[in-house]
Order: C-alpha cells, then sequence, then structure tokens
C-alpha cells in the first residue's frame, strides 16, 4: 500500500505516450531541433557553406577562427565550417541507409519469429545469434580487404548486422503482445495471421521500433565516423567528420583546435540520436516511474515529547502521528500506546494507513514518505524526527519489524544461517556464540531441522518456514517490541495458527509486547489484547479485544465483524462494499459515511472527534452515533 | 556449473564454424586474379605465379576451402600473402597486446561504472545523481577515437607525462607496460561506462528498495553493510550483463585505439593486413575476435551462474 500505480492502465498507446514525451521535453527537443539543424545543413552545404570545401589556400593555414573564417582554416587553408557543413551527408545517409535496412529486415523477422514460435523462431534466433559474433565494426574494417572504401557494401553488411538487433527486439516484444488476451481473442474469431500482425500486434512494437532506429543512427555515426578515421571509409576526396578528425590528430602538435570542431558536432550529433531514443524508451511500459521527491526530515518540535509517560509500563506512545505522502496526508493523526507484554492489534481495510504506521515507528517509511507531525515514544526515547544513526541503535534491539511477504524479506543470495549469524554478529555476539546461537533460535521459533534450514536460500524452504526464519531473525537483537505486518496472510490456515502461536510465546514472558498488523479481524480476535480499528488514516475505535469485537461502537467494525468467516455461514460473506477513499478523497466529515449506513447530516458536518466510551476498560470511537449502537445482546 | 560451460561452448562450435567459412569466402570476392590483386598492377606474370603456386591460389574454392579447414583443425592459421610469416605465429604475438588493453579497460569500465552506480543509487533523485545520468549519456556519445588523440594531445604532448605511443610487454617492465596502456584504456573505458553505470544504478536501487534490505535495515545493520553486502550482491548479475556486452564493444574498439598509440596488437595486424590486401591474416584476425567473443559471453553466463542463487545448490 505504499505503492502507487502510475497509470498503468492509461488508455493512451505507447506510440502515441512516446510522441508526446518527445514534444513536452525541453532537452529532447533540442535534440531535435539539433538534428534538423544539422541535416538542413548537410542537405544544403552547396549553398549555405561560405567557402568551398576543397579549395586550398596555401596563404591561409592553420588560422584560428575569426570573422571570415568563423572555425579557422586547416593544414591546406580549407574552411573548416565549409568542410564541416559538408562532412555530414555521406555519414547520415549511411547511416540512415543502414539503420533502414536494419529495421526493414528485423521488423518482418522478428514479427514472425515472436508470433510464430517453433522452428521460425530457433532459426531466426541463431542467425541473430550470428550477427552477434563478431562485432560489426572489425566484420566492417574486415572486409575492406576487398572492397577498399566501397560505402554501398559497408552500408548494407552494417544493416544486415544491425537487423539481428531489431530481430531480437521486435521478437521480445511480440512476444509479450501475443500471449495477452486481445490478441487470442483476435485469433479465436478467425482472423489471418496479416491481419492479426498488422492490426494489433504492429502498434505496440512501433514505438520500441522508433526507439531501436534511434540507438541504431548513433551506433551507426560512431562506427561509420570510426572509419572514415581510419581511412576506410568512402572517398579520401570528399569530407566528412571522421576523416577531418584523423586530419587535426595529424596537426595536432601544431594545431590542436581542429579537433574540436567535429569533434564537437559529432558528440552533438550522437548524443541527440540517444538523448530521443531514451525519450522513447522512457515512454514505454516498464519504463521509469517519476522519480521520487526527496524531502528534508522536519524536526518535530512535539509538546508531546515532553509529555510524561504515563505508565512505567508503557513500551511504546504513539502520538498525533501524521505521515505525508508527496501528494498528502495518508496517516492522520494516529494515537495509541502499548505496554509491556501485551499485543496491540492494528486492523482495518488495504488503504486504512496501517501498515504505513507501523513502518513510521521504527523509522522504515521509504524516502518519499515522512513523518510531518506527533511524536512517537519508545522506552522513553522519541524516534520521530530523529536521525538514522540514532534509529539504527533502537532498531533490532528495541523495536524489531517482521514484514508482509516472508520470501521476499529474505535476502535470497544467502543461506538463512548466513543472515541470521550475521545478525547476530551485528548484535554483539562472537563467532562461535552466534554458530550456536542460530540453531537455538530456530528451534525456538518452532523448526524442526534448524541444520537443514540453515543451509537453505530463501527459495529452497516454504512460507511458513520463510516466516518463522523472519522472526528468528527479528529475536536475533532480543528486542521489546516487535513489529508483525499481516504475518500470516501469505501463509495457508494450519500455519498461520502455528504462527499465531509462536507470537503468544514470543510476549509469553511479559517484557516484550507486539504490534500484529492484519486487515483480518479473525487473526485479530484471536491473540490481541487489545485492538485498534483504523479507517482512512484514522483510528476509528480502541479498546480491549474482548469488548470491542464483542460489542463494537462503530459501524465499521460491525461491518469488519460481519465480513468475517463463521462457522454456522457458508464461508465467508460478501466483503463491505464500495472501498476506503483515498486520501485525496477524504470527505471533511465522516470518512466512513460514503459506505456506512446510520449515517445520518451531522456525521458529514465536520471532523468526527475521538468520543470516550468508556465502561470498565478504556474505548474511544470516532462515530457521532457511538451511544446509539448499544452493545448487541448475548455477549 | 561445467555442464553448462561445455554446452555453451559445444553451442559455440557451429557459430565460429560460419564465421571462419564467411570468412574464407571473402577472398573469393576479389575480382579476377587474387595475386594481381595482391601484388598489384604492376607485377610481373612471374611475380603473380611464384604467389599462385605458393599458396594454391589456382586450385578451386571447395579445394582451397577444404585444405584450410584441414589446416586449422591441426592449429594451422595459413601464411601471409605478403611476408609469408605464420598467420599464427603474427597473432600470438600481437594477442597479449589487445588481451591487456581489453582486460584493463574490463576491469576499469566495470570497477568505475559499479562504483559510480552505488553512489548515484544511494543518492537517487539528488543533483549529483542527475548530473551523473546526464554525463553517463554525454560520454556514450564520445567516440573512442576522438578521445584517444585528445588525451594524447593532452597528456602526451602537452604535459608530457605519459608516452603518447608504443607498447613495453609486461615480462619486460610491469611498470612501463602499465603507463604505455593508461591512455589507450583510458580511451577505450570512457563511453562504456556510461552504460555499465545505468545499470548498476537502476540494479543497486532495485535491490535497496527491496523487502530484504529492508530486513537488515529494521535489525539496525549499518548502511554500508546494507549496501555492500545485500544490495551490490543481488544486483551483481545485470552489472555483469552489461559489462559482458560493453567488453565486446571494446574489442572493437581496440582497432581504432591500438592505431592511435601505435600498439602493436591485433587491430594495428587487422589494418595492415587490410591495407595490405593480405587476407589470409585479415581471416586469422576475424577468427580470434570471434572466439574473444564467445570467450567473453561464456564467461558472462559462467559468472551469472555463480551470482544467481536459484542455479546454485545449497
Ligand atoms: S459518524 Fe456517522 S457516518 Fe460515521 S460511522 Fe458514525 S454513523 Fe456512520
Amino acid at each position: 500500500m505504499s505503492t502507487v500505480v502510475h497509470h498503468a492502465d492509461s488508455p493512451v498507446g505507447p506510440a502515441a505516450r512516446a510522441g508526446r514525451a518527445l514534444a513536452t521535453s525541453p532537452l529532447t527537443l533540442t535534440a531535435v531541433a539539433w538534428l534538423v539543424l544539422v541535416v538542413l545543413t548537410s542537405v544544403f552545404a552547396d549553398q549555405l557553406a561560405p567557402f568551398d570545401p576543397l579549395t586550398q589556400n596555401l596563404t591561409e593555414l592553420l588560422k584560428p577562427p575569426s570573422a571570415t573564417h568563423w572555425l579557422g582554416t586547416d593544414s591546406l587553408g580549407r574552411d573548416v565550417l565549409s568542410r564541416l557543413m559538408h562532412g555530414g551527408d555521406t555519414l547520415l545517409w549511411g547511416a540512415a541507409e543502414a539503420t533502414a535496412i536494419a529495421v526493414a529486415l528485423g521488423l518482418p523477422a522478428g514479427l514472425l519469429s515472436g508470433y510464430r514460435g517453433g522452428i521460425a523462431d530457433a532459426v531466426i534466433s541463431w542467425l541473430v545469434d550470428l550477427t552477434f559474433a563478431v562485432p560489426a565494426f572489425v566484420v566492417l574494417v574486415a572486409l575492406a580487404v576487398i572492397y577498399p572504401q566501397n560505402t554501398a557494401v559497408m552500408m548494407a553488411v552494417l544493416g544486415v548486422l544491425g537487423a539481428g538487433a531489431a530481430t531480437r527486439l521486435v521478437r521480445n516484444s511480440t512476444r509479450t503482445v501475443r500471449d495477452e488476451l486481445f490478441i487470442d481473442a483476435a485469433r479465436v474469431s478467425g482472423l489471418p495471421l496479416r491481419t492479426i500482425l498488422f492490426r494489433h500486434v504492429l502498434p505496440t512494437v512501433v514505438a520500441p521500433v522508433i526507439m531501436l532506429a534511434a540507438t541504431s543512427m548513433a551506433i551507426c555515426v560512431i562506427v561509420l565516423s570510426s572509419l572514415s578515421f581510419l581511412g576506410l571509409g568512402g572517398s579520401p576526396e570528399a569530407p566528412s567528420w571522421g576523416q577531418m578528425i584523423y586530419e587535426a590528430s595529424q596537426n595536432i602538435t601544431v594545431d590542436s583546435w581542429l579537433l574540436v570542431p567535429p569533434g564537437a558536432v559529432l558528440i552533438l550529433t550522437v548524443i541527440a540520436f540517444n538523448l530521443i531514443a531514451n525519450t522513447v524508451r522512457d515512454a514505454l511500459p516498464g519504463g521509469p516511474t517519476p522519480r521520487p521527491v526527496r524531502h528534508r526530515r522536519t524536526v518535530l518540535a512535539e509538546t508531546a515529547a515532553q509529555r510524561p509517560d504515563a505508565d512505567p509500563q508503557t513500551l511504546l506512545g504513539v502520538h498525533g502521528l501524521v505521515v505525508e505522502f508527496p501528494s498528502g496526508p495518508v496517516v492522520d493523526g494516529v494515537t495509541f500506546a502499548v505496554r509491556k507484554g501485551e499485543i496491540l492489534g492494528l486492523v482495518g481495510e488495504s488503504g486504512s494507513g496501517k501498515t504505513v504506521t507501523a513502518l513510521a515507528i521504527p523509522g522504515l517509511l521509504p524516502i518519499d514518505e515522512r513523518i510531518t507531525a506527533g511524536s512517537v515514544r519508545f522506552a522513553g526515547e522519541e524516534l520521530a524526527g530523529t536521525t538514522e544513526r540514532r534509529l539504527s541503535r533502537v532498531r533490532g534491539r528495541g523495536v524489531a519489524y517482521i514484514a508482509q511477504e516472508p520470501m521476499a524479506a529474505l535476502d535470497p543470495c544467502y543461506t538463512v544461517g548466513n543472515q541470521l549469524r550475521a545478525a547476530l554478529r551485528h548484535f554483539g555476539a562472537t563467532r562461535r556464540a552466534a554458530a550456536a546461537r542460530t540453531g537455538d533460535l530456530l528451534r525456538e521459533v518452532g523448526i524442526s531441522d534448524p541444520d537443514r534450514v540453515m543451509r537453505c536460500r530463501p527459495h529452497q524452504i516454504s512460507g511458513g518456514i520463510a516466516q518463522r526464519v523472519a522472526i528468528a531473525l527479528a529475536l536475533t537483537g532480543d528486542p521489546a517490541l516487535l513489529i508483525a505486518d499481516e504475518p500470516t496472510t501469505a501463509l495457508d490456515v494450519t500455519v498461520q495458527a502455528a504462527i499465531l502461536d509462536l507470537f503468544r510465546n514470543v510476549v509469553a514472558t511479559g517484557e516484550r509486547a507486539l504490534v500484529l498488523v492484519s486487515h483480518d479481524i479473525g487473526v485479530v480476535a484471536d491473540v490481541c489484547d487489545r485492538v485498534a480499528v483504523m479507517y482512512a488514516g484514522q483510528i476509528v475505535e480502541q479498546g480491549e479485544t474482548d469488548s470491542v469485537l464483542g460489542a463494537p461502537r462503530h459501524p465499521y467494525t460491525r461491518a469488519l465483524l460481519r465480513s468475517m468467516p463463521s462457522l454456522d455461514t457458508a464461508g465467508r460473506l460478501p466483503v463491505i462494499p464500495g472501498s476506503v477513499p483515498a486520501p485525496d478523497a477524504w470527505p471533511e466529515g465522516c470518512r466512513f459515511a460514503a459506505r456506512c449506513a446510520l449515517a445520518t447530516d451531522a456525521c458529514k458536518k465536520g471532523p468526527i472527534p475521538l468520543m470516550d466510551v468508556s465502561g470498565p476498560s478504556p474505548r474511544t470511537t470516532r462515530c457521532v452515533r457511538g451511544h446509539d449502537l448499544a452493545p448487541e445482546p448475548g455477549r | 556449473m561445467g555442464s553448462l560451460a561445455l554446452r555453451r561452448a559445444a553451442g559455440a562450435v557451429p557459430l565460429l564454424l560460419v564465421v571462419w567459412t564467411a570468412a574464407f569466402f571473402l577472398q573469393q570476392l576479389i575480382h579476377g586474379d587474387p595475386a594481381a590483386y595482391v601484388l598489384g598492377n604492376t607485377s610481373t606474370a612471374a611475380q603473380r605465379d611464384q604467389l599462385d603456386a605458393a599458396f594454391g591460389l589456382h586450385r578451386s574454392p571447395l579445394d582451397q576451402y577444404l585444405s584450410t579447414c584441414a589446416n586449422l583443425l591441426s592449429g594451422d592459421l595459413g601464411r601471409s600473402w605478403i611476408t609469408s610469416e605464420s598467420v599464427g605465429r603474427l597473432l600470438s604475438t600481437a594477442l597479449p597486446v589487445t588481451l591487456s588493453l581489453a582486460l584493463l579497460s574490463t576491469l576499469v569500465t566495470a570497477a568505475v561504472g559499479t562504483a559510480l552506480g552505488i553512489w548515484a543509487a544511494l543518492r537517487r533523485g539528488s543533483r549529483v545523481d542527475r548530473i551523473l545520468q546526464l554525463a553517463a549519456g554525454a560520454v556514450t556519445a564520445v567516440p573512442n577515437y576522438w578521445i584517444a588523440v585528445g588525451l594524447v594531445y593532452l597528456f602526451a604532448i602537452q604535459y608530457r607525462v605519459l608516452p603518447a605511443t608504443g607498447y613495453v610487454q609486461l615480462n619486460q617492465s610491469p611498470g612501463q607496460w602499465l603507463q604505455s596502456l593508461i591512455l589507450p584504456v583510458i580511451a577505450l573505458s570512457l563511453a562504456p561506462i556510461g552504460p555499465i553505470f545505468l545499470q548498476a544504478r537502476s540494479a543497486v536501487a532495485e535491490a535497496l528498495d527491496a523487502d530484504y534490505v529492508r530486513t537488515v535495515r529494521a535489525l539496525g545493520i549499518p548502511r554500508r553493510r546494507q549496501v555492500l553486502k545485500h544490495g551490490l550482491r543481488n544486483a551483481a548479475a545485470p552489472i555483469v550483463t552489461a559489462v559482458g556486452f560493453n567488453t565486446v564493444g571494446l574489442l572493437a574498439g581496440t582497432v581504432a585505439v591500438e592505431q592511435i598509440f601505435n600498439l602493436p596488437g591485433l587491430g594495428s595486424q587487422l589494418l595492415s593486413g587490410v591495407l595490405g590486401h593480405d587476407v589470409p591474416v585479415v581471416q586469422g584476425v576475424v577468427l580470434v575476435f570471434a572466439v574473444g567473443v564467445v570467450i567473453v559471453n561464456l564467461a558472462v553466463d559462467l559468472l551469472i551462474g555463480v551470482l544467481n542463487p536459484k542455479a546454485r545448490r545449497a
């Protein structure tokens, strides 16, 4: 829930998106403008160039830039600017030809190979491998032994070798679309292959092909200019950028300036092609999402920090906690406390802010989310707004966090034993003590064959075992408070029960406490001493588990309970209709009003405060009708 | 692991065979009498006949092909048309030069690209990160021959701190060997650092965002360990792939760079072969490059096999 989905199902096609991206980035626009300028000056070089590129003037050798020769003259007195304007022609044409050949061959071959698969795919893939067998540049140089200065042959060969990369790209894009539903639908409806390819597959490979063409232009320009530099590319009479760089290198001891103009033009041209390729690529699906914004940490001057801890038994006191994403708050004034020996359940649907609250306590929020107000006091120390260094001293020893997906929470590259030992060593154990403790820890979390599990990597163990390992890892620092985020969601029912038992044991000593985050009110009912129900960033009801779940004083808690599976109904009742409003759609009044059967006008007037509805034990609810919700009979 | 290497190597054999065959038939593309092509218009009929006889150029193409294949199997790459020297011997003296260049450049690109990638991944979205990304795009566009000439000018002509040309063998003087390679290696490494940096940056960033890094962070394990033990280790496979891909490109770059720095490597052999119409030398160099590409790809596959935890046994 801390991830934001970025237009995953935007109706705009990738090609259109790429086009728009091209038009809106100033850098890319500059690139396009530069290329237009280079192409136009190359095409109209005869008209535009101030001098003839070949006319030598032996009285004006190696002159620096001046009013007549804007970029100076070379070692034969020829005008550098004029030579530059004439020098792009063959190069750009050559690159364009090679690119056109690459696309013309690669597009059909890739479509066929990707769509048909089978033998066609195998044969084409082998041919593609062949194009990568020897670097294209080496092939072109070797060819010059037979065809010196023959640009036509070089273009053709460069195009054919480039077709390998084009085929591979088109093949892979086609592969992905082929498997998508609409293609299947088109196939069953009996459309001919050609129609499917042209109407359905081709549009999705257009953007990748544009990207490829731009990249290919960049590569071809470098390759062809290198050949000119070596004197192998085209007629030595006609000026070209590569050849100008060669001439500059011959005069480098007397005049280094000559290296600058052709180099700069060449490099800028290649950069321009690459920029266009990058812009198109970034606009493709799966391109990078907008980069996260990093906030400065605010130092919170909360009066709560000076508040004396009410009860020496209180381990964690969260007060008025506000967490903001770049788009605004997602946790909005959450207050609760956890005492030693207690299990507190944080329950709510996804979007309620419970996971963000859990992550905020040990300061594990992603970089674009931050605590903007409130206080998190743990064992007398303020954690909100403190430094990473101080937090890292509290983490592990004071507060341990157990993540939702046990498999993803363990590093796939190291064995279970390695990860446990490293953690124990971090907490000060000697090498030998860590090795010994690892087995004990695994046994403590109910693993019967610790020696085998220790030698496994995470993908070699089951989800249940992985969760036990994750708990063992969290226990390595002997923490006072455990925060477990949906620890049983990924597991099947029998394993769930065992893990919950394990949690009960973990706090049984009376010195530890546990905050258990769950969407499953059944899990909460099973193990929690107290429960805080969250909805749209707020706690809406809080109290002892028996009293809250036995006689809910908030319609949301009631609805959650009704959606719980029970023995007398067949399976789970339908979930609560509607969904949690997104933070930008939080209403001013009661945030549950849209889904609440009891809503009245009073509910929508303004923010609903927490009301004290304590009975024998403290209770709060955030509902104007909290008192009306009389305890249900027969509890 | 060994079986993967064997399978890969076996798969490369037909590929190399095609390359060799194509390189052989290159000489069939010569218009008219190859001997006249090699020796030029001023040669006498007697000279041409001598060349024909020495290299069997009058035989049918298939005949010649089969005998070169037979020679190849016994490790004989043929002889130079110009000097009659053994191509195998010629290339074996050139190989260490190119190998030194390529290996050093690979190390430099991998180390610099990865280090900068980690650095930027830790500062994602910051100004340094954006500047580095732009710089990565820019250096990729710089042709190695241009930067090579520029480096010669700056360090060998302007400041005279490093030799401009020439090569010293490693076993003669390791210090001078390294000195003679510093500028060529920089020229070859600059462009590939860009893509390797970008790949390392995104792979490390992805690993740092992963749950397993949050797990160790939640244990209070210091940032340095989070990054080096967990972030880098999990990002290693894509980085190795990028390094391998760029090493192949770098091999091609040695041709121009050896020319500029006057290093007697494979690239220089190739060029002199091309200019002298010495087809057997060109064929030999092409084959060696193809073998080089096979070896680089094999090394990448093996490394990825070692790095990918799922391929390993517990
Ligand atoms: S305040 Fe009103 S709308 Fe909100 S939960 Fe209570 S009754 Fe429903």
